[in-house]
Order: structure tokens, then C-alpha cells, then sequence
């Protein structure tokens, strides 16, 4: 029954997607159009992907619906990851964004069980401008660093554990070639290779049990990768990802994992050439963020959403 | 025109793409510009700039760029609103 609301929910949102790039595309002399698209849209009102877990990687994914046939043992079974963004607020000059998130992960398998929900703030600071080669150091610096964190609340339905979740991670941004958020392009000017690297504190209570608690000092990388130059430069339709995580743990009461590692690469294909729809094959390996640090190993294929 | 020229510069700069090159249809988050979440607010804080060194009263703020359905020509058309330049 759910996996039949699941398909529905699922083609629901392509049809929508699809309605709506239509839409924009007739209106697209910059005349306003009441699109739901652009309701949706207008200044971020609303974002849909993979996670909003204080993690700009997860926030270049787009959420997923995934459908896993395995034809020898005859099972069947669906994983969803979804989360929506709501609006966002912003202090100190805009340079600190909040914003609130409700995240629902699922995945029907039997022996691999996840059904969490989740809800908090999110928050983005950005105390320091980056600058480029060309300008002053007065300008800013050529490799800034940046900050994000959150604090949720996340129900594991299967493992029927509360948590109450924090954490601050630092990250850096540059635009030259080979350094951290920079972009690694070909002759004509398409993206080749990025990466993006996040490094902090991860803290999990358990919002029932007093003094039962995890933290983690978290070191990230996410790769992106795309092999194909195509003719037409706004267009991109082939994409390898590969996310590498590993924890160290400093206090490990709660999950009890000790030292932990966390790797998921994927291959992802669209068939618009941008990254509002598309079909992807994902590979993860290690002890799963999203289903309370279960030893997991999957590998999955489905459809990717992003808005 | 000097405007234009300012904010595709700025667009390019935050994500290494040459500014002369950029279209007016682009979209940011989509290819060759393929702006990631960070990105937007990077290019919010060098817009603000160019904003307010003309009409510090405003500002712009990164949810105005970072919609799904912007491109290069509406946010110089922000920009411009913005500092209360015409054409």
C-alpha cells in the first residue's frame, strides 16, 4: 500500500517538473507567468532534495525515489529521500541564513529498514568574502572559509529511537582551479571535475535517556565528476559523485560505532541536461547518518528530483 | 550596459567562468554555470556590494537569486531595480 503511494507521489512530481519546464519555457520573453513552478520557485520559497543534514553535498543532490528489484531472491522494495526547505531567514548583515526543514527517509526493505522523520533549522554563515586573483586583498580571501550547522529533532521509526541532533562543520570556497568549491572546466567552458570538503562536530542525544549521547569529529569530501562534453554548453547529461566520510568518535554512548567510515558513489543521468530530473544508480557502503549508524551496504537505482 | 557588464562579471568570478561569455538566459544552477547552494551566497554578498555602493538603502538577498526559475537577465534586471537604473 505504501509503496503504491510512493509511485503516486512519484509521478506526481515528474508530472509536475515536466508541467511546469513547459510553462516557464513559453513565458520566457521575462514576462511574470503563474506557474505553479514559479510559485514554488520565486525566490526559493520552497527547495526540494536529497538531505538538508548542514551538509551543502546533500543539497546538491536532488531527492530521490528509488524502485529495487531483486530478481533472485525475489524481493522488491522502494528507499524515498526527501526534504523539503522552507523559506529562509537572515542576520548580521545576511552574512548568517537560517532556515527551517522537515525530512522524511525511507527505505521498505525488511532486512534493511529505515523510516525516519525529521525536523529543525538549519543555519549558513558566511563571515568572509572569497576573492579572485584579479582583485585586492582588501577584497577578501582566495580560499574563505565558511560555516553550517543545524539543530533537529529526528524520530527512527524502526529503531523507535528520538534524537535530538547538532552540529558545526567549516568548509571553504574558492574559483581557483583545484581548490575546494572551485570548478575544473574544459576549453569550452563545461564542468569537468569540483569537490567540496566539510570538517567538524556532529553531536546525537537520545531525547529520552539522560547523558546517552554520540560525538562525532566528522572529516567530508564530495566529488563531482562529469565525463561527457556536450555540444550544446548548457547542457550536461552524465554525472559520477562520489561522497567519503569518515568519524571519529569522541564520546560514543548513544550508537556506539566507535571510529566510522561512510562512502556512497553514484551515476546519475539526465535526460533534460540540467539537474531537475534524472535517473540514478547509487552505491553506499558503511555506517548510514540517515538510519541512526547501521551497517549498511546497498546499492539502488531510481529517479532523481531537484526544484 | 555598465551595469550588465558588472553583475556577469561578478556571476563568472564566484564560479571561474569568463563574464564576457556569460548569456542572459542562463540559469545559474543549471550548465556551464552549474552554481552550487554556497554559491548563490557568495554572489549575493558581491551583488550587495555593487548595490550599495550605489544605493546603500538597498540590498539583495540570496533567496532573490537563487530561485529555480532565475536567470542572468533577471537578476542584472534586479540589480538594476535595485540601484534605480533604467533600460
Amino acid at each position: 500500500m505504501c509503496r503504491v503511494k510512493i509511485f503516486w507521489v512519484s509521478i506526481f512530481a515528474c508530472l509536475l517538473i515536466f508541467q511546469s519546464q513547459e510553462t516557464y519555457s513559453q513565458s520566457s520573453d521575462g514576462s511574470s507567468d503563474a506557474s505553479v513552478w514559479n510559485w514554488l520557485t520565486k525566490e526559493s520559497n520552497i527547495g526540494i532534495r536529497r538531505s538538508y543534514s548542514s551538509s551543502s553535498k546533500d543539497e546538491n543532490k536532488p531527492a530521490s525515489f528509488f524502485y529495487y528489484r531483486d530478481y533472485k531472491n525475489d524481493l522488491d522494495y522502494v528507499t524515498m529521500d526527501l526534504a523539503i526547505k522552507i523559506s529562509e531567514f537572515s542576520l548580521f548583515d545576511n552574512d548568517l541564513i537560517f532556515y527551517p526543514k522537515i525530512e522524511w527517509h525511507k527505505n521498505s526493505n525488511a532486512e534493511n529498514k529505515v523510516n525516519s522523520l525529521a525536523g529543525g533549522v538549519n543555519l549558513e554563515y558566511f563571515p568572509i568574502n572569497f576573492r579572485d586573483q584579479s582583485e585586492s586583498k582588501e577584497d577578501g580571501w582566495l580560499l574563505a572559509p565558511w560555516f553550517q550547522g543545524g539543530f533537529s529533532y529526528s524520530n527512527d521509526r524502526v529503531k523507535e529511537l528520538q534524537t535530538l541532533n547538532s552540529n558545526l562543520l567549516i568548509s571553504f570556497k574558492s574559483n581557483i582551479p583545484f581548490l575546494p568549491g572551485s570548478q575544473v572546466r574544459r576549453e569550452n567552458g563545461s564542468l569537468i571535475f569540483r569537490y567540496f570538503v566539510y570538517s567538524g562536530f556532529e553531536h546525537y542525544s537520545n531525547a529520552e535517556i539522560k547523558n546517552e549521547a554520540t560525538t562525532y569529529f566528522l572529516n567530508r569530501v564530495f566529488m563531482e565528476f562529469w565525463p561527457l562534453k556536450s555540444r550544446d554548453l548548457t547542457k550536461q547529461y552524465l554525472q559520477l559523485t562520489l561522497e567519503a566520510n569518515y568519524r571519529v568518535g569522541l564520546n560514543d554512548k548513544l550508537y556506539q560505532q566507535g571510529n566510522n567510515e561512510w562512502i556512497v558513489s553514484g551515476l546519475n543521468f539526465y535526460p533534460l541536461g540540467n539537474q531537475n530530473i534524472g535517473f540514478g544508480l547509487e552505491v553506499s557502503n558503511g555506517y548510514d547518518p540517515k538510519n541512526s549508524f547501521s551497517k549498511t551496504g546497498r546499492m539502488t537505482f531510481g529517479l532523481n528530483l531537484k526544484i | 550596459m555598465e551595469i550588465e557588464n558588472q553583475v556577469k562579471n561578478q556571476i563568472g568570478i564566484v564560479v571561474g567562468y569568463p563574464g564576457a561569455s556569460i548569456l542572459n538566459d542562463w540559469q545559474l544552477k543549471n550548465p556551464p554555470l552549474n552554481y552550487a547552494s554556497q554559491d548563490f551566497t557568495f554572489l549575493a554578498k558581491r551583488l550587495r556590494k555593487i548595490v550599495k555602493e550605489q544605493n546603500p538603502e538597498q540590498t539583495i538577498l540570496k533567496k532573490e537569486i537563487s530561485g529555480s526559475s532565475l536567470n542572468v537577465e533577471k537578476i542584472i534586471k534586479l540589480v538594476k531595480e535595485r540601484i534605480n537604473v533604467q533600460g
